[in-house]
């Protein structure tokens, strides 16, 4: 038991670190344009296996690692199993439009979860991973001078996102049906920045909105057959509260004063959707996984609009495959997994009545790292694309990297055997 | 075994985690604040507003400063010419004589004395017409009784006969130095006085000799003309030659204006009669003529100490305008009235600006410039410019209402006789405005 404490406040000082190399690394987490919008770019890298399928898991039945996209799935942590999984990621972005193309890395810290079993039938898990992600630096956007004809030319940056840290429970009803609990802890800031110059006046504000939330979702998943599955999710709406933090500073004929320091205001909230998601997946010939997940998130209805983009319904279609030559072979190529996918993303976000949709192919590798446990070395690269050249959006196409390491350790063997 | 494996891994992780970041980071070249990415106008709009506006109330006046220090000029003014607005303006010029040295050979001889002015380039009003100058004997020391400075409105007695004149058309811009040939009995009178060594000193020169006075020709209508004050080009000198083996040998003694003693023994005495009915209204610096009660005109006069007095009365509602903001830019465009002036009545290319308190003492003399802005003029459309950015944060800023106020005045202001007219607030057409740039960067949600 001793042991077992000892690991957990391990987990939690690992869990701090981690969120303090997160913020750290906060200047480039992300560098879309598209981040601008909202709480910024919603993060659909998971942990584990799946970031190689498409992002495809509802209805991935898995004893042997952490499937977070399922919170019903937390139920199949087997006895004396302890899962842990951490991810990087490192996403290298070239967006473009009708005048002008960038390229940019950036990088980022993932994931950080763990599972394990409470009881017979009943698991839990704990995930921690970004939700979404602020990064875009924006010049030149000109606006007009109310009352002349003139214009004035700013610039825009932000930075920030929110991280979704999330209690997971899977509970066995019975032997082929499995429901999860998941409470999500919505947290993290998003600071923008805005500067220009009229004549020889130069004005710069910094907003830092800080959000935070509780949201509630639900899990099923259902063995149709011993190697079909089927699942779905739910995930309630809920509104984040935010607060406003400004900073604004100006310069008038070569001095500098301060127009605001630290006013505190409450910024809107934010509403987040339901979210509904199914999903199905199939053994053939024990080597062969496939998935496929369809999500509908309900934007519409959150009534929300930005300046210039309003919000809609959204839908992903995924699916993804995965080969393993042979589960329980003692040799190690035997027992690397191969995995493919592709995602589908019609956008939440529509600019100017276009909206912003998306595609990822995905490929993967999971290299066994013991013959005793289920540990994977988890690799994947993704290339996605998003948005179109229209004289309006940005066209993006990224290549990302993950890196997964889903770790099983087994806990209180050794006793037994003694 | 296998434990001992995953153990290693896990020791192994921090590493890991740190090297994985390194090795992409050290890809990434650019940082995110060097972007250069112009995303369309469409894509994004900025979050801050920004209005100009020029409806804010500018509230012009016209005040009359006492009297203005002219012992502190920087050029001699003389000279008399009949203005439409401001009348009859005139400047003489008085002041006390320093001789450059006593000392005359007994052997030598008088030869004549003549008073030379050195035009320094400034003038006002037309100078194709003649013009005189008459120069005085004073009766009495260029000196104020309690020792103080001398100002405009100073006055001394002269002797009634011309020490000398001239009339002459002034070609200020080629710098002609005037000769003014003077009465032969100033110059033998010194000559013996020197000679005889019953002078020796200033002090026993300025007893006999107290100074003179540079006046203009009483029917003059022309311009007023600057002369150079410096010691080289405006001067008395007096001949006088010794006879030599051969031929005789010519010498002189100069005697330079005086700006050198303590208080200056110098001043310009300015004035105007008969200006038009609104001017002769300030008989004290505190009455202020507001613009709306002289046909929305202010006046500005140097040397005299006409000035524009402008206030913001109303500068605060500024802040009636939905949402958090704060000005960015304040610009004051001065309209000058049309017809105020001519290629005679000329405009300057600049005003200094001053702050006044609420007894219009000037207190301080502020940085900015309000400048001549003739790009459209072939339109009509000529103004003075003024950015009056940090004076308008000042007041918003402000809490307690001061009285100060700006004055605008030409700079150099006891050196020059420049007059301008400027259209206050509520002229039709042609009005001078406040342009404020203001921005909004917090619109208020209802």
């Amino acid at each position: 038991m001793m042991k077992l404490k000892t690991k957990i406040l391990l987990f939690i000082s690992g869990l701090i670190s981690i969120s303090t190399f997160v913020r750290a690394q906060s200047e480039g987490l992300t560098s879309s344009p598209y981040s601008l919008y909202g709480l910024g770019v919603i993060n659909q890298t998971s942990i584990g296996r799946s970031n190689g399928l498409g992002y495809t898991g509802i209805g991935l039945k898995t004893e042997t690692e952490i499937n977070n996209l399922n919170p019903a799935n937390f139920a199949l942590v087997p006895q004396n199993s302890f899962f842990y999984d951490i991810g990087v990621t490192s996403e290298y972005n070239n967006y473009s439009n009708a005048g002008t193309s960038e390229g940019r890395t950036s990088l980022n810290f993932s994931n950080f979860a763990f599972a394990f079993r409470i009881t017979e039938g009943l698991g839990a898990g704990i995930t921690m991973v970004p939700y979404s992600d602020v990064g875009y630096t924006l010049v030149g956007i000109q606006s007009n001078i109310e009352g002349t004809t003139e214009f004035f030319e700013s610039n825009v940056a932000g930075v920030g996102g929110l991280s979704d840290l999330r209690l997971n429970l899977g509970y066995e009803i019975v032997d082929n049906l499995r429901l999860g609990l998941s409470t999500s802890f919505l947290f993290g800031s998003i600071e923008e920045n805005e500067d220009f110059q009229i004549t020889s006046s130069y004005f710069q504000s910094t907003e830092t909105t800080n959000y935070r939330g509780i949201r509630l979702g639900f899990g099923l998943q259902y063995d149709l057959l011993e190697n079909m599955t089927i699942g779905s999710t739910l995930q309630f709406p809920t509104v984040l509260e935010g607060t406003l933090e400004r900073y604004a500073t100006k310069n008038l004929d070569g001095v500098d004063i301060i127009v605001e320091d630290n006013t505190t205001a409450d910024a809107s909230s934010f509403t987040m959707p339901l979210e509904v998601g199914i999903g199905l997946s199939g053994t053939l010939y024990k080597s062969l996984t496939l998935s496929a997940d369809y999500k509908k998130n309900y934007w519409g209805t959150t009534e929300q609009s930005e300046n210039l983009g309003s919000y809609v319904d959204q839908d992903i279609y995924a699916f993804g495959l995965e080969y393993i030559r042979s589960r329980d072979s003692y040799k190690l190529s035997h027992r690397i997994r191969y995995r493919a996918g592709f995602n589908y993303d019609n956008g939440y976000l529509a600019i100017g009545n276009t909206r912003v949709n998306g595609f990822n192919l995905t490929t993967g590798i999971g290299i066994p790292l013991s013959t005793g446990t289920n540990s994977l070395l988890n690799l994947s690269y993704s290339y996605g694309s998003k948005g179109q050249i229209q004289n309006v959006l940005v066209k993006e196409d990224y290549h990302l990297l993950t890196l997964n390491l889903s770790l099983e350790d087994l806990w209180f063997r050794k006793r037994k055997i003694n | 075994m296998k434990r001992e494996t995953i153990h290693k891994v896990l020791r192994l992780l921090p590493s890991i985690i740190i090297l994985f970041p390194m090795v992409f980071a050290a890809c990434d070249e650019d940082a995110i604040d060097s972007s250069e990415f112009v995303a369309g106008e469409v894509f994004t709009e900025s979050n801050i507003r920004v209005i100009q506006i020029d409806t804010i109330t500018v509230e012009t006046s016209t005040v009359k400063f006492d009297s203005l220090i002219t012992s502190q000029s920087s050029r001699v003014l003389v000279g008399k010419y009949v203005d439409p607005e401001f009348g009859t303006v005139r400047s003489a010029s008085y002041f006390e004589l320093l001789p450059t040295t006593y000392t005359i050979d007994s052997e030598a001889e008088f030869d004549s004395i003549a008073m030379y002015l050195k035009l320094d380039k400034y003038y006002y009003n037309d100078t194709l017409k003649q013009n005189t100058i008459q120069i005085k004997e004073l009766n009495e020391a260029v000196k104020a009784y309690n020792g103080d400075d001398l100002y405009n409105t100073g006055s001394f007695t002269y002797k009634e006969e011309d020490l000398g004149t001239l009339s002459y058309t002034p070609r200020p811009i080629s710098s002609d130095s005037l000769e003014i040939r003077l009465s032969d009995s100033l110059g033998i009178d010194i000559f013996k006085e020197f000679q005889e060594k019953s002078i020796t000193n200033l002090a026993e020169f300025n007893v006999h000799f107290k100074g003179m006075a540079l006046l203009p020709g009483e029917t003059d209508d022309g311009s007023i003309i600057g002369f150079s004050l410096a010691a080289e080009n405006s001067y008395m000198r007096l001949y006088f030659s010794t006879a030599g083996e051969t031929e005789r040998l010519s010498n002189y003694i100069d005697f330079t204006i005086n700006t050198t003693s303590s208080p200056t023994p110098f001043f310009n005495q300015i004035t105007t009669e008969d200006p038009n009915e609104y001017l002769k209204t300030l008989t004290d610096k505190e009455i202020e003529l507001k613009s709306a009660n002289a046909e929305d005109r202010s006046f500005i006069q140097s040397g005299v100490g006409i000035a524009t007095r402008i206030q913001f009365p109303h500068i605060k509602s500024i802040y009636d305008i939905p949402g958090e903001g704060t000005i960015l830019n304040a610009v004051l465009k001065l309209k000058p009235t049309a017809q105020s002036f001519d290629d005679h009545l000329i405009l300057r290319d600049s005003l200094s600006v001053y702050l006044v308190d609420v007894n219009n003492d000037l207190t301080e003399q502020l940085s900015y410039i309000a400048v001549l802005n003739r790009d459209n003029q072939e339109f009509n459309d000529i103004y003075y410019e003024l950015s009056l950015s940090s004076y308008i944060e000042k007041l918003l800023v402000t809490e307690r209402y001061t009285g100060e106020a700006l004055v605008l005045l030409p700079d150099n202001y006891n050196s020059t006789v420049d007059r301008f007219i400027l259209n206050g607030n509520n002229s039709s057409d042609y009005s001078t405005t406040l342009e404020l740039t203001y921005s909004i960067y917090d619109e208020v949600e209802n």
